[in-house]
């Protein structure tokens, strides 16, 4: 008899393919919109099941055939989940105001939303897939998945950053494949199980694994899925892909494809620990870290584009999540969880005030923002909301989750490359600023002014977001001494 | 049979490399697709069961992959990037450089050929190579193609081969991004006249 928590990930995983499918029935552009909006809730509903059954197994994973469902998973299923759904409602917002030439409304509404739904059932199959080989396999999916969203809009710079992101994220997770090939190979052979690639029986195998062979293949697989992460200095698509994607992709590519990914490397991470030597793998994620956060910063400094600086910003917290990682004590892993879902509510509502910002400044897309504050107050509050929380201002749980990491790396004895995060977070922390104050301040070029029903949508937006992101800091005070970092961190203080 | 099949399967590698035509070079890569099922098929009777069907999953992987990118570069006969990509003499300097330095950096991962191993790291590196010089979309398909061809040499190599399930899920991925491909290449074509990527370069900070 199937348990209920297969049938809990069978509809977290089937619901958003329903939708993409019932697409194919709307009749008119406003009844795509309605599925759309519908499914969305349907699709957050199910998937956020999911998630507070992987919150409640955070002590004992709950797992079956081909899926665990722990507290990780549990973590990433919430963010998956309200980004969906967030990217699923501003959807109707985007494609009113970009309608492509060649497609009619409802032949283009049903392109984008059946690529959108596909997109997020591979996003929310790869938290709690239960071997590397399968999760392998379901990122290369959101890569199909995704690469023809980023050039929905279907404009020469569109084309180029979906066909940069196809192309480096192909290359990147073939590389990872020969690492996995590489795992595989060096470990006991037998008749092919694909159990053999499994997280628990990576953990038992790993002690009687060669630990030279181990670690290169462990080295191939990250440096392969760290050009889906965005980790530089193999990070060249994400700036591209991210200012020309619909802002709702955008959303969930930022949001909520990048670290889920990495959560792939970190399960990695985990299973492999008997077999690898500690100090090479803190080397290789504090490398993607610092590196990280060395090339984002002179990019926030720079007046970009509002989508664009957004990209940089997520090169930058994808380096603090790395950093996190590398660090490996309750500290940095309650830091690296707080981190994952204070930028997922931050990027998100970022991505989304980009719909009206472009709207009311169509010059935003080519250039930073200007005197947004006069275009619209409740805009710039959207803006602000998300610039002060992205620029780690207290109370956002930024500024918290950077603090534990920070205090975690100092713990764990890493002093030079700790001082030199700090410093790095400090000069990104500046650029942001700057960035807040020409968006926001000054004058306009335009004066369209929003109507009521835009202004109050993003107000609502803003405000839903300002609470979570409150909310999301409240738990970091407890988070380091919980079960779920206890479980991931494998009793490391 | 199966050393002879890996060395061929290396020379077609390098043929991509040199050879200018892509109709020349979408032939080769077909062909060392073929081959590598052939490789699988090869070894079959020393293997349990399970492997059959993904010896069979790497066959029609090659027929597959192949049409797609028959119809593509069909669909585009008449673009061929520009003079100045680089000459076949600099692109096997470039791809020798790659391959060796890879070769050197990754060690040895337990196949009992180490003509195998070092055959899946040649093409990995030769797909690299490919990809940084040749400019055209179709073979910059051809380079993902030619590292997964590499891949799939390692995999039908280790003792028992990968799981069924992954090797169909690889197949299965590899014919989906290679269709997206073509989508990108057939609307990079309508909208530059061309499919010389580079033509994408846009974008810059």
């Amino acid at each position: 008899m199937t348990s209920p928590i297969t049938i809990a990930v069978l509809a977290a995983l089937v619901a958003p393919l329903i939708v993409s499918a019932a697409m194919a029935a709307a009749r008119g552009a406003r009844q795509a919109d309605t599925i759309n909006r519908a499914g969305g809730v349907v699709c957050a509903a199910a998937i956020s099941v999911l998630a507070v059954i992987g919150i409640a197994h955070a002590r004992v994973p709950a797992t079956g055939p081909w899926y665990v469902v722990d507290g990780p998973a549990g973590v990433f299923l919430v963010v998956i989940a309200g980004v969906g759904l967030l990217s699923a409602l501003i959807s109707p917002a985007y494609l009113h105001d970009h309608r492509r030439a060649h497609t009619g409304a409802l032949r283009s509404r049903q392109l984008y939303y059946a690529g959108l739904y596909v997109f997020w059932a591979a996003l929310v199959a790869v938290p709690i897939v239960n071997n590397l080989g399968v999760a392998w396999l379901v990122v290369e999916a959101t890569t199909a998945a995704s690469a023809l969203m980023v050039a929905f809009a279907d404009t020469h710079n569109a084309l180029e950053a979906g066909w940069k992101y196809l192309v480096l994220t192909s290359v990147g997770l073939t590389v990872a494949l020969l690492g996995i090939v590489m795992l595989y190979a060096s470990g006991p052979h037998g008749a092919a199980t694909l159990t053999a690639l499994d997280w628990s029986s990576l953990a038992h195998a790993a002690p009687h694994l060669d630990s030279a062979t181990t670690l290169a293949a462990f080295c191939v697989i990250v440096a392969g899925l760290a050009t889906k992460i965005g980790w530089a200095p193999v990070h060249n698509w994400l700036p591209d892909a991210h200012s020309e994607a619909p802002p709702p992709v955008s959303a969930l590519l930022s949001a909520a494809l990048l670290p889920t990914v990495a959560l792939i490397v970190w399960r990695l991470d985990i299973a492999l620990r008997a077999a690898l030597d500690p100090a090479a793998v803190r080397a290789v994620f504090i490398g993607f870290g610092l590196l990280s956060l060395a090339i984002a910063v002179p990019f926030l400094w720079k007046a970009l584009a509002w989508k664009r600086f957004l990209a940089y910003s997520s090169l930058e917290h994808m380096g603090v999540i790395a950093f996190g990682i590398g660090i490996d004590n309750k500290w940095a892993t309650a830091g690296v969880l707080i981190h994952v879902v204070g930028h997922a509510v931050a990027k998100a509502l970022g991505f989304s005030m980009a719909i009206p910002l472009l709207r009311y400044q169509p010059g935003a897309s080519q250039r930073a923002p200007q005197g947004v504050a006069r275009t619209s107050r409740h805009l710039a509050v959207g803006m602000g909301v998300s610039l002060l929380a992205l620029g780690a201002v207290p109370p956002s749980p930024l500024f918290f989750s950077e603090a534990l990491i920070l205090f975690g790396g100092f713990a764990a004895g890493q002093i030079v490359v700790t001082t030199v995060a700090a410093g790095l977070l400090a000069l990104g922390f500046i650029g942001i600023a700057q960035m807040t104050v020409g968006a926001l301040a000054g004058s306009a070029p335009d004066r369209r002014r929003p109507g009521v029903r835009t202004a109050l949508w993003i107000s609502g937006l803003a405000s839903a977001c300002g609470v979570a992101l409150v909310a999301v800091a409240a738990v970091a005070y407890a988070l380091p001494y919980s079960t779920l970092v206890a479980m991931i961190s494998g009793g490391r203080t | 049979m199966t050393t002879a099949l890996i060395w061929i399967i290396i020379a077609l590698g390098l043929g991509c490399v040199v050879m200018r035509r892509r109709s020349v070079v979408v032939a080769l890569v077909g062909i060392q697709a073929l081959c590598v099922a052939a490789l699988a098929v090869a070894l079959v009777p020393s293997r349990p069961s399970e492997f059959l069907p993904a010896a069979l999953t790497l066959v029609a992987r090659a027929v597959v992959v192949a049409v797609l990118l028959v119809i593509a570069i069909r669909r585009t006969r008449h673009s061929l990037p520009g003079g100045d990509e680089v000459v076949p003499s600099s692109r096997l300097v470039i791809a020798g450089v790659i391959i060796a330095a890879l070769v050197v950096l990754v060690p040895s991962f337990g196949l009992a050929s180490h003509l195998a191993e070092h055959g899946a790291v040649v093409l990995v590196a030769t797909g690299l190579a490919l990809l940084v010089t040749r400019r055209a979309t179709v073979m910059q398909v051809v380079a993902l193609l030619v590292a997964e061809n590499g891949i799939a040499v390692a995999a039908v190599s280790v003792p028992g081969g990968l799981p069924v399930v992954v090797e169909l899920g690889v197949a299965f991925d590899l014919v989906l991004v290679v269709t997206v491909a073509i989508v990108f290449h057939d609307r990079i074509f309508g909208m530059f006249g061309t499919t010389d990527t580079r033509m994408l370069r846009g974008l810059r900070d």
